[in-house]
């Protein structure tokens, strides 16, 4: 018991947010759901103090990839902090967002704000542990808040039917990685993935011996991860669910949501797979595990880039764009070696700043323009250059092209492929990178080749000024790349660690 | 008495439990009338048998012979087990009720009780709760509107108290660190301050409370509510099915009240005499028991039907915070060791 | 004689399953998963897990399944041939269902060829001492399994919170009364009871 209670300021963070989501609904019902603006101040300043508890964790863990294990479940490493760090900072987008918008705002109720916390503590939880029971407990969280933040247009049919996708498509994927996950119970007879891969009955061994139950179990659980972060086979409800949900809450979904489903995918399969001085058994396994990524990934960025093309709606151009990075974050998993999976990491990072840039974008149009079709841009390029000029740089950078945070992770994607004997997939990336700079370049078109149009910009400064910190964020770090090689490096590691 | 093999000792306990509680569902048909009688200044049923005791069987006889209806547009085979589902899991629940301690019976030492199970409270209230598909199918199946309100009103309350009830349960139940409701009923042992209608009153008035509700009984027999919904989920019922509706509700109400004697009331324990033979523990356990029983009837007769918006309002806002604070508390106080 | 049976619970488990998705009335198929929540109840029965059979009534067949049963009686879905075609080939679920179906056969039929399946130290000690007692379920539940305990509870939450948001009618401020949201018959429990009687009484007379 005095174990437990040792173990509680590991968990600060989380017990904050578990505070700051029960003080939102109370203070939700006793202003009842008047003054649900002082609801979101609340919630930026709870955010505010998680992620502090989140700077004094990281600071304490120090550079070495110092990992500790409290509740025999939740790992405290730099890997989940980093990963904790930004779900804080695009849930803060997020409600200043809601907050800043006049469309949004009306629908900006307390329970909005509620949710929100509630899919960000599933994040926490998916990131950090390696206890395939809390795992899905966290998933379940992160996805039951986001249905229904997906459906929160209540009168709007769109929404609604994004809603409904989400929830059948959501619900489906859980089952089946829940069977696979109790299949793998069935194998090895634990759900903790390090005593998986060096218990008595490691994975490995059962693999040896029987390989096509574990393959069953694994390609289940995989199946699972690839619906939460749209990877081919499994990404139809993607650009429906993008296009239908709120702006706010569709950057929440593209970023955040992705992202936590890439960590957990990262540690799922590092723990198992990416094992320091693995015998035969399990090299040849990872190699296999590693050409169904390499092989899902070519699928899923070539696909992504392709629809992407014929999209007239930004949010679905960006969901496409987004099933697209996927299979780029993919590639560098697919090496299975360190290099690569920093490279994956390094993207993965790169990918929250450009994406929640774009929505933020997006959001800014659609609250001036009141659709998010592209052809609705026209010639606005000049009339509100604090953040057209900022999307530019976004677009650039999803391109993939120098000085961007971008191009540094394509880069050293490009570069891992090559190095690890996955030269058709580096290629494959490089032609989806031109092909993709056709449909980023349709908005540059549109707001600055076409006539200037008439009406005038309102200003959302605030709004605008968070658009214009991402910008500077997404150059700085494509020029100024140490600091976040450094958690990449440490990140691998301390995934390694906890398997060896 | 010659020694016969336990398993047949086991069979006689279970027809004997079984036969008894057939009965007393039979006698609180008669009873229903002869108290509501008895308090309207009526005389009641007088012409069968010595006191109108044998009015139930001319019931049981009448409604073999009546004519069965199946309404047209019915779902026939809904229709026709909605009835037993009603009726059978309160007879299920009998089982696992501890009447009395160890007796010697045909030479073989057996406790008083179908069944000992570890988990026999959850038993109760696991089973008992399936009767509500009784109602529903029945009520849905009926394929009227009357039928259909009442169903839906039963499954809306019994779900909404079932809540409740298991909460104050829990509270008894952590109090005496057992599911099993022998344990429960022996750690209150003789001494009536240590009753748990002493240790846990709270607990007592919301058990009370929600038995009468799970049970569809008066005040909040919303199910049937004869002036609003002609007879609820069984106006389309006739003959020996109707009858096994309220055969089901009979028994339901005799569960609740030996699971209300045995939680709160200590089974067949008597204060001041602790070594009490098996006969006189069974005695007062009966005695127990139809004090309940009288309960029912009494409040039927003294309270008026509550609204439906009223009962929910009961139900969420009064009695599960109620249940909720009681269980805390209940634990707290043990912590604090006060308990 | 425990392992005929436990095939027999199997295989009706099995049965009521594919009678969930093969009735053609929505209540039909309400009463099957109730027919195999039971045969699971049993199924755990015969395992020695005399409280795992009994939650699992109290909480799935007794509660969860009535309040299915209350939905399906509200929504009246006598006549499923309208809605069943349409929306299920846009979404091509039944093909993803086809194949998520045939993979779990699959990984059935691979684990039983291997018929290998080991078990712990922790869990056989687990085991010996039996989840008859309350204790050994409370203590793992509320010390290894605390924080899974815990993020199921905050799950319940929000998904409570969730639905409220959805099923709830939009308040006067926020445009036209959304009727066709009005799934919620249950009302809003922070809500006016009163009104939820209302509405569950209007929409019984419907």
């Amino acid at each position: 018991m005095s174990n437990y209670l040792q173990s509680l300021p590991s968990i600060a963070p989380e017990i904050a947010m578990t505070v700051l989501l029960c003080a939102v609904l109370v203070v939700d019902l006793l202003l009842k759901g008047r003054d649900s603006r002082k609801v979101g101040y609340l919630t930026l300043g709870g955010l505010g103090v998680v992620a502090w508890l989140l700077l004094g964790q990281w600071g304490e863990l120090g550079s070495a990839g110092a990992a500790k294990r409290v509740f025999g479940m939740i790992d405290i490493d730099r890997f989940s902090t980093f990963f904790k760090l930004f779900t804080v900072g695009s849930l803060a987008a997020v409600v200043l967002f809601v907050l800043l918008d006049r469309r949004e705002r009306r629908h900006g109720i307390g329970e909005y704000y509620l949710l929100l916390l509630g899919a960000g503590l599933g994040i926490f939880f998916m990131v950090s542990t390696s206890n395939l029971l809390l795992l899905m407990l966290g998933l379940e969280l992160l996805s039951l808040a986001s249905y229904s933040l997906a459906g929160f247009h209540k009168g709007d049919k769109r929404s609604a039917e994004a809603a409904m996708k989400y929830v059948v498509f959501g619900g489906l994927s859980a089952g089946v990685m829940l069977y696979g996950i109790s299949l793998l119970y069935g194998i090895t007879g634990t759900i903790d993935l390090t005593e998986m891969a060096s218990g008595p009955h490691s994975l490995a061994a059962q693999f040896s011996s029987g390989p096509v139950p574990v393959a069953v179990a694994i390609v289940l659980v995989l199946a699972g991860f690839a619906y939460k972060v749209s990877v081919v086979p499994f990404h139809f409800w993607t650009p429906d669910v993008y296009e239908g949900a709120p702006t706010p809450v569709t950057s929440f979904l593209a970023v955040a949501s992705k992202a936590a489903g890439f960590a957990a995918l990262l540690r799922f399969v590092g723990k198992l797979f990416l094992v320091d001085g693995a015998d035969g058994a399990v090299q040849q396994y990872g190699a296999r595990i590693g050409a169904l990524l390499a092989i899902l990934s070519a699928l899923t960025m070539t696909l992504g880039n392709l629809a992407a093309l014929r999209q007239s709606s930004m949010k679905r151009m960006l969901a496409y764009s987004s099933i697209a990075h996927a299979g780029y974050v993919l590639m560098g998993m697919a090496t299975m070696e360190s290099s690569g999976w920093n490279a994956a990491m390094f993207y993965l990072a790169a990918y929250y700043l450009m994406n929640l840039g774009a929505f933020g974008f997006v959001l800014y149009f659609e609250s001036v323009t009141g659709s998010d079709d592209i052809a609705s841009l026209k010639g606005l390029g000049a009339k509100a250059l604090w953040v057209t000029v900022p999307m530019v740089v976004f677009l650039v950078s999803l391109t993939g092209l120098p000085p961007t945070v971008g191009f540094t992770g394509k880069y050293m994607l490009f570069v891992a492929g090559v190095d690890n004997g996955l030269l058709w997939l580096s290629l494959v990336m490089a032609l989806n990178s031109v092909v993709s700079l056709f449909y980023y370049f349709r908005i540059v078109k549109a707001l600055f080749l076409a006539e200037p149009a008439e009406r005038s910009m309102p200003g959302q400064s605030a709004l605008a000024g968070s658009i214009f910190v991402l910008a500077v964020l997404t150059v700085l770090f494509g020029l100024y790349i140490a600091p976040l090689q450094a958690w990449c490096d440490a990140s691998v590691e301390s995934l390694r660690l906890g398997a060896g | 008495m010659p020694e016969l093999p336990l398993w047949l000792v086991w069979v006689i306990k279970a027809a004997v439990i079984y036969g008894a509680l057939l009965s007393v569902a039979g006698l609180m048909s008669l009873a229903e009338r002869k108290v509501s009688a008895w308090m309207q200044y009526r005389i009641g049923p007088n012409r069968v048998g010595p006191f109108g005791l044998l009015q139930p069987l001319a019931d049981g006889v009448k409604f073999m012979f009546k004519e069965e209806l199946v309404p047209a547009g019915a779902n026939p085979f809904l229709f026709r087990i909605a009835p037993a589902l009603a009726a059978l899991p309160a007879m299920l629940a009998v089982a696992v009720i501890p009447f009395a301690g160890e007796i010697e019976l045909f030479g073989q030492r057996t406790t008083l009780s179908v069944t000992d199970l570890p988990i026999s409270s959850l038993y109760v209230l696991a089973v008992g709760g399936l009767g509500i598909y009784g109602i529903i199918l029945g009520g849905w199946s009926s394929n009227s509107k009357y039928s259909l309100l009442g169903s839906l009103r039963a499954s809306a309350q019994m779900v909404s108290y079932e809540l409740s009830l298991i909460l104050s349960i829990l509270a008894v139940v952590a109090l005496s660190g057992s599911l099993d409701l022998r344990v429960i009923a022996d750690a209150q042992q003789a001494d009536a301050a240590l009753w748990n209608i002493a240790r846990a009153p709270l607990a007592f008035l919301l058990f009370v409370v929600c038995m009468f509700a799970e049970t569809n009984r008066h005040p909040f027999d919303f199910a049937e509510s004869e002036p609003e919904l002609v007879g609820g989920f069984h106006t389309e019922y006739s003959a020996m099915r109707f009858a096994l509706f309220f055969l089901g509700e009979y028994c339901a109400m005799t569960v609740m009240s030996c699971l209300a004697t045995v939680l709160f009331l200590a089974g067949g324990a008597i204060p001041f005499w602790p070594d009490a033979p098996w006969w006189a523990e069974l005695a007062s356990f009966l005695v127990k028991m139809s004090a309940f029983l009288f309960l029912y009837l009494w409040v039927r007769w003294t309270l008026p039907r509550f609204r439906f918006d009223q009962l929910m309002r009961l139900g969420w806002k009064v009695l599960l915070p109620l249940a909720l604070f009681n269980l805390f508390a209940t634990a707290a106080l043990m912590a604090a060791g006060v308990l | 004689m425990a392992e005929t049976l436990f095939y027999a619970l199997a295989l009706a488990a099995v049965g009521f399953a594919v009678g969930v998705i093969s009735a053609r009335s929505p209540m039909l198929s309400v009463l099957s998963l109730l027919g195999a929540f039971v045969c699971l109840a049993l199924v755990y029965l015969l395992a020695g897990f005399q409280f795992l059979a009994g939650a699992q009534v109290l909480v799935y067949a007794g509660a969860i399944m009535v309040l299915f049963l209350f939905v399906v009686m509200l929504l009246n879905l006598a006549d499923l041939s309208k809605v069943a075609e349409h929306p299920t080939r846009v979404l091509g679920v039944h093909r993803v269902a086809l194949a998520g179906g045939s993979a779990a056969l699959l990984g059935v039929l691979a684990l039983l060829a291997s018929r290998r399946i080991p078990d712990t130290a922790a869990d056989t000690a687990m085991l010996a001492r039996g989840f008859d007692e309350l204790e050994p379920i409370a203590v793992a539940l509320f010390s290894r399994y605390l924080l899974p305990f815990e993020a199921a509870s905050l799950l319940l939450l929000a998904t409570m919170v969730a639905v409220l948001v959805l099923a709830k009618r939009a308040r006067a401020p926020q445009g036209p009364r959304e009727q066709a949201q009005a799934v919620d018959a249950h009302g809003d429990a922070r809500g006016d009871a009163s009104d939820a009687a209302r509405e569950l009484e209007g929409a019984g007379l419907r």
